[in-house]
């Protein structure tokens, strides 16, 4: 026979304002199976637990109602509660008496009737429960990082200095993402190359971490703790074990005018090619694309007439000059299989593309460039060899004008939101240009500064007033131009006055936005994005780098637009998440899943087609066939269980016999 | 003189915007209207100041000329970032401020009047008319002759205006309907 | 023949009439009848507008009702066209401003006409191939500097025409005509259409900015699409030449003037100056020249590359000759020498 506890928390004044508690708690007492019933201030402190606790023992309690807020707040506060009082931590069951009642109901009368239905269906349920003891599943102590930037790079030296093994994948030919195009860094004005390079070659020498560039994953299945995971090596056409990084190939390739993705076009690559001169690992690709002998027909596919000579392969210039025999145009993609514990996304960001604003050139005016293709300008490795110029005729601008805000706190373009890093980078640009060219006028068009992390306030007013960078508060209505240098209209909305002026070069602060192949791989793996794209966390203020599939995390700005302060803390969150989940040799998992009674189950196959999780399989055994659950896989949802015919088909804890009962307990009074 | 902002008149606003249909507090005022707008080098506050305004219930504003020069070129709602129309808020201020009394573009107002009541009169405007009322309204009767006399010569501004044949239904379209006009 | 209801617009039947009979004389050319909606009345423009939203609704949307029976509009004023396609929107559920119309005796189907400017027209049928064959004297070396204004393309969710910051419907409908478009800053800036009655300083400014600015982009002449604009830009040029820094004079013709004269027809329909008739002769004639010299230089460049070919293959011959004479030579005093010593 069932002894029921029941206990009505007051929260406060949160439930006890509209219910009348002491009523509830009274009445309860008369409810079937019910031994003992109070009613508490606050349940979830430590006075409130050592109430319960004592209850339970003193009364032989078996099993607990209590009557307080959501279970997604204190279901697994109470669950440990009644362990320490020596009961199965899942014979509970939460009336939710304030998201449900007290917080929607007005009348005072109506609430606590509704309390009562409330706590008489869980003790109807509850009466029902069973013991139940969670399964246990390994965990393996690998993980698998998505995306080489700062972010990846960062959680892969912080899970590898755990001792725990690291597959870095990186679409690109070379880690370092975004920074490695960045020239210098706010509010430090450190060089992004000086800061960054030093980590990305600890990431190739590392012990622990396995590099794979040029890489892409392609399936993830399994759960947490046993990921299975495809990735694909795109074929270099390099061998990476023999290349020395000499670069003679480069060199020699004729290839030479193929617009430069880490140059954003504006310079141009070989055929074969690194990206960048610090590019680790360095050892070059072969875009098949554009390679000469990759592009020419396989002689021995073509058949010849007789007397005539067969056609040769076109070039192959760079494996007649490697040193090192490290030419292998018969490279395949190879497929790996491997197995990890956790997956961490890192895949960052991309910048709006300006083509959208046809009010400042839809992106066909030359000397209106981006922010990032301001960034590679300045760099001294970039197309320009670090000096800023027209890109319309190479000239040094007199004047240079930056817009903020494009692409960013724009309804009508579809980016309401702030990215976040805009105000900042274009004022460490307004300092760059002063600094490169003293003699040029250098105005910053924004609507709001925003510069709220360490040193950046002071960084922004570094610009204003010791480098005479001149901030004007208003937006651009159009850039055009005329006799050879372009016309900004805009406004200064401090003073009133419209603005028409001049100017040598533009620079467009363009937003953040989410990868379009991060959406992709999303999919891939099962995990949503929010109506921008990007990735969504569990909780974006206490739980931001988790998502709400079991084992996966991520990090950095494929989350949301930020900075690398950031970027890198949320690295190192993840890193420390990863720890907790390798911490154990086994994890426990949730009991409450979907159990399938092999001898009612008519194999029809429903069960295992509705599944959203893929979790159910069928068995044989002796000639019969059955559905099983992979427990671990399974959510609990109950898809299965309402699709089962048979009934053979129950979510444990949530069988259908408890939620008749819970029903029938309501209905009865 | 000086003004204080002490409040906001909400009465104001709130029929700013039933007048308009904008939703005034969706404008974060950051200049792009005024920055594209070809009237307002040429008055004496411009279209996002006339917003900010406008947000705060501020009966200066009936005052100003912008409300009453928007040459309804479009170019505002078409940049601004927040799908507001500032024309609009214009517009609606300029009824408002006609209802109090407070013209500043009496030549503007003259435009818009005379021109609906030669629509009225027979159906089509008469151009010849209209151009001779704004003439007197603005003073300004001498500096187009170069222009209007050999138009008027050319038969392009026809003295007798054409009256269409349905002009008592017509007319009914002016009284607008019964629960009253935006 | 596809029949459009026309809705010509107060100015059309007065100050702009060259539009309009050019326009009627282009559409009919290329098969396209337009018959005038019975009895129509003033749009109200953007004056109306200003007075009463609803009420300005309803005369436009007068207008709708009465073309109903014939088809959709063409209606060659922008500010009439947007007019219009505005009413229409409001229209298109129930309200106000359809029962102040059925009070008035004019009944609205949403949905039965559609509201097309002359340019929206104009561009649709080059698209659909109607002026094929019709081009008789194609505009060749004219530089056009074509000039949306406002309304053809602003806003751009009621217009729903072209791009509202670089349209290029009607450089295309130029370049149909055999002119030559020229890119230029304001394509799509304010002409301040009716204030020129109110503030004419502002106006000028306005205007002769757009004017400086074909002027820059070595435009012969700019078209327009609308009345006011039109006017605007031409009317005054000596004034604006006097106190507005213009820098010379500029014709301004509407688009469909310049279509008619490429399809050659009677310039009593389309009403252009002798001057600019004489102009596009003349860029006519220069672009044919042009074209001429290129045809005659590309000739001689190919007649050069032949004789290089041929040198240089005369040349090789010799030299293949005299090698195998040499080695004749060499074989017979071999042979000889041999002999000698056999």
């Amino acid at each position: 026979m069932a002894r029921v506890g029941v206990f009505i928390c007051h929260c406060g004044s949160n439930i006890a304002g509209k219910v009348d508690v002491e009523t509830v708690a009274r009445e309860s007492a008369s409810i079937p199976g019910v031994a003992y019933s109070s009613h508490n201030k606050y349940s979830c402190s430590e006075a409130g637990q050592k109430t319960i606790i004592d209850a339970i023992k003193e009364n032989r309690l078996d099993r607990v109602v209590i009557g307080a807020c959501s279970p997604k707040m204190h279901e697994n506060t109470f669950r440990n509660t009644i362990r320490q009082a020596g009961l199965n931590p899942y014979m509970l069951e939460i009336a939710n008496l304030r998201e449900h009642v007290s917080w929607v109901t007005e009348d005072r009368d109506a609430a606590t009737r509704k309390a009562l239905d409330l706590v008489r269906s869980a003790v109807g349920k509850v009466a029902f429960a069973k013991p139940l003891t969670p399964g246990k599943v390994p965990v393996e102590k690998r993980a698998l990082i998505i995306g080489g930037g700062i972010a990846g790079i960062q959680a892969a030296l912080d899970i590898a200095g755990m001792g725990y093994e690291v597959v870095l994948v990186e679409r690109e030919p070379s880690i370092g993402g975004r920074m490695a195009q960045l020239d210098k860094t706010f509010p430090t004005l450190d060089c992004s190359a000086c800061i960054l390079s030093p980590r990305m070659v600890d990431v190739a020498q590392n012990p622990n971490i396995r590099l794979l560039s040029y890489s892409e994953v392609e399936s993830v299945g399994g759960y947490v703790g046993n990921f299975d995971v495809v990735i694909r090596k795109k074929a270099r056409y390099v061998n990476e074990s023999k290349c020395t990084g000499c670069l003679e190939c480069v060199s020699k390739c004729p290839v030479r005018k193929i617009p430069n993705e880490f140059e954003n076009g504006k310079a141009m690559r070989r055929a074969i090619y690194v990206p960048f001169a610090q590019s680790v690992p360095k050892v070059p690709v072969i875009d098949k694309n554009h390679c000469q002998y990759l592009l020419s027909p396989d002689p021995s596919t073509i058949e010849v007439k007789e007397g005539e000579r067969k056609p040769r392969r076109r070039c192959g210039a760079c494996k007649i000059v490697c040193g090192q025999d490290a030419i292998d145009f018969d490279q395949q993609d190879e497929f790996i299989k491997e197995k990890f514990g956790a997956i961490v996304l890192a895949t960052g960001f991309n910048p709006f593309d300006h083509s959208k604003y046809g009010e400042y050139g839809a992106g066909k005016i030359p000397d209106v460039i981006t922010a990032l293709d301001f960034e590679r300008m300045v760099n001294s490795s970039g197309p320009t060899e670090g000096k800023i110029l027209r890109p319309s005729n190479g000239e040094k601008p007199q004047r240079v004008v930056f817009i903020q805000c494009v692409g960013s706190r724009d309804e009508a373009k579809g980016v309401p939101y702030c990215s976040r890093i805009c105000c900042m980078f274009t004022a460490k640009q307004a300092i760059l240009t002063r600094e490169k060219l003293p003699g040029a006028e250098v105005f910053v068009f924004y609507m709001d500064i925003r510069a709220a992390g360490k040193g950046y306030e002071e960084f922004v007013r570094r610009a204003q007033m010791e480098y005479g960078a001149e901030y004007i508060r208003g937006r651009v209505s159009r850039v055009y131009e005329s006799d050879g240098r372009l016309v900004v209209k805009a406004a200064d909305t401090l003073a009133g006055l419209p603005v028409e002026m001049e100017a040598d070069l533009v620079v467009l602060a363009t937003g953040s936005v989410a990868r379009e192949d991060a959406f992709e791989l999303a999919n891939a793996i099962g995990i949503t994005t929010d109506s921008y794209g990007f990735i969504s966390e569990v909780h974006p203020k206490l739980k931001p780098v988790e998502i709400p599939r079991e084992g996966v995390f991520a990090c950095g700005a494929c989350l949301s637009p930020r900075d690398i302060p950031d970027t890198v803390a949320t690295a190192g969150a993840v890193a420390a998440k990863v720890g907790i989940l390798f911490s154990k040799d086994f994890l426990e998992s949730d009991p409450m899943v979907a159990e399938i009674d092999p001898f009612k189950c008519a194999a029809c196959g429903a069960c295992v087609a509705v599944c959203p999780y893929s979790a159910i399989t069928m068995e044989e055994f002796r000639g019969k066939k059955f559905a099983k659950v992979n427990e671990a896989m399974c959510q609990g949802c109950g898809t299965c269980t309402a699709a089962c015919r048979p009934g053979a088909a129950q979510l444990r804890g949530q069988t259908d016999e408890q939620i008749l009962r819970s029903v029938e307990a309501v209905l009865q009074w | 003189m000086s003004e204080q902002l002490r409040s906001i008149d909400t009465s104001l606003k709130k029929e700013v915007e039933k007048l308009s249909g904008q939703k005034l507090n969706a404008c974060y005022l950051c200049g792009k209207c005024s920055a594209g707008c070809p009237a307002a080098p040429y008055q004496d506050i411009t279209p996002h100041v006339v917003m900010r305004l406008a947000q705060l219930g501020h009966r200066s504003v009936l005052k100003s000329k912008m409300i009453w020069n928007c040459v309804s070129c479009g170019t505002c709602v078409t940049r601004c970032p927040n799908n507001v129309d500032p024309a609009k808020v214009c517009e609606a201020l300029s009824r408002i401020s006609k209802r109090e009394g407070l013209v500043s573009g009496k030549v503007a107002k003259a435009l818009r009047e005379k021109f609906v009541e030669s629509i009225k009169n027979k159906g089509r405007v008469h151009e010849l008319t209209l151009v001779m009322q704004l003439k007197m309204a603005s003073g300004d009767w001498f500096s187009d002759l170069d222009v209007g006399i050999p138009m008027f010569l050319q038969g392009k501004l026809p003295i007798a205006g054409h009256r269409i044949k349905d002009l008592k239904n017509f007319k009914k379209l002016f009284e607008g309907n019964k629960e009253g006009s935006k | 023949m596809q029949t459009y209801a026309y809705y010509p617009g107060c100015s059309l039947e007065a100050s702009s009439r060259e539009y309009d009979t050019s326009v009627r004389a282009v559409f009919s050319k290329i098969g396209i009848e337009l018959k005038e909606v019975p009895d129509w009345s003033c749009c109200g423009s953007s004056q109306a507008h200003k007075i009463d939203g609803d009420m300005a609704a309803a005369i436009a949307g007068r207008n709708l009702v009465l073309a109903s029976s014939i088809g959709d509009i063409i209606a060659p004023c922008a500010s009439c066209s947007m007019s219009l396609k505005e009413a229409q929107i409001e229209l298109e559920h129930d309200g106000p401003i359809r029962r102040v119309l059925v009070e008035a005796g004019y009944e609205y189907l949403p949905g039965s006409v559609s509201v097309l400017s002359a340019v929206e027209a104009a561009y649709q049928a080059v698209e659909s191939g109607l002026f094929e064959g019709k081009i008789s004297s194609p505009l060749l070396g004219l530089k056009v500097a074509s000039y949306y204004g406002c309304l053809l393309v602003r806003p751009p969710k009621i217009a729903q025409f072209d791009d509202p910051e670089n349209p290029v419907s009607m450089d295309r409908i130029m370049e149909m005509a055999g002119a030559k478009p020229v890119e230029w800053s304001h394509k799509v800036d304010c002409c301040g259409n009716a204030y020129i009655l109110v503030d004419k300083n502002m106006t000028l400014n306005l205007v002769s900015n757009i004017l400086n600015a074909a002027i820059k982009a070595d435009a012969d002449v700019i078209a327009a699409a609308c009345p006011l604009c039109m006017q605007n830009l031409a009317e005054r040029q000596a004034q604006m030449q006097r106190r507005y820094g213009l820098k010379r004079k500029i014709p301004v013709v509407y688009f469909t003037q310049l279509i008619g004269v490429a399809m050659g027809l009677d310039n009593r329909m389309l009403g252009l100056k002798d001057d600019l008739l004489k102009l596009i002769d003349i860029r006519r004639q220069e672009e044919i020249a042009a074209r001429e010299a290129e045809r005659q230089a590309k000739e001689a460049e190919e007649r050069a590359k032949e004789a290089r070919r041929k040198a240089a293959a005369e040349k090789e011959k010799a030299a293949k000759e005299s090698k195998e004479k040499e080695s004749t030579e060499k074989e017979s005093s071999g042979t000889k020498e041999a002999g000698e010593a056999g």
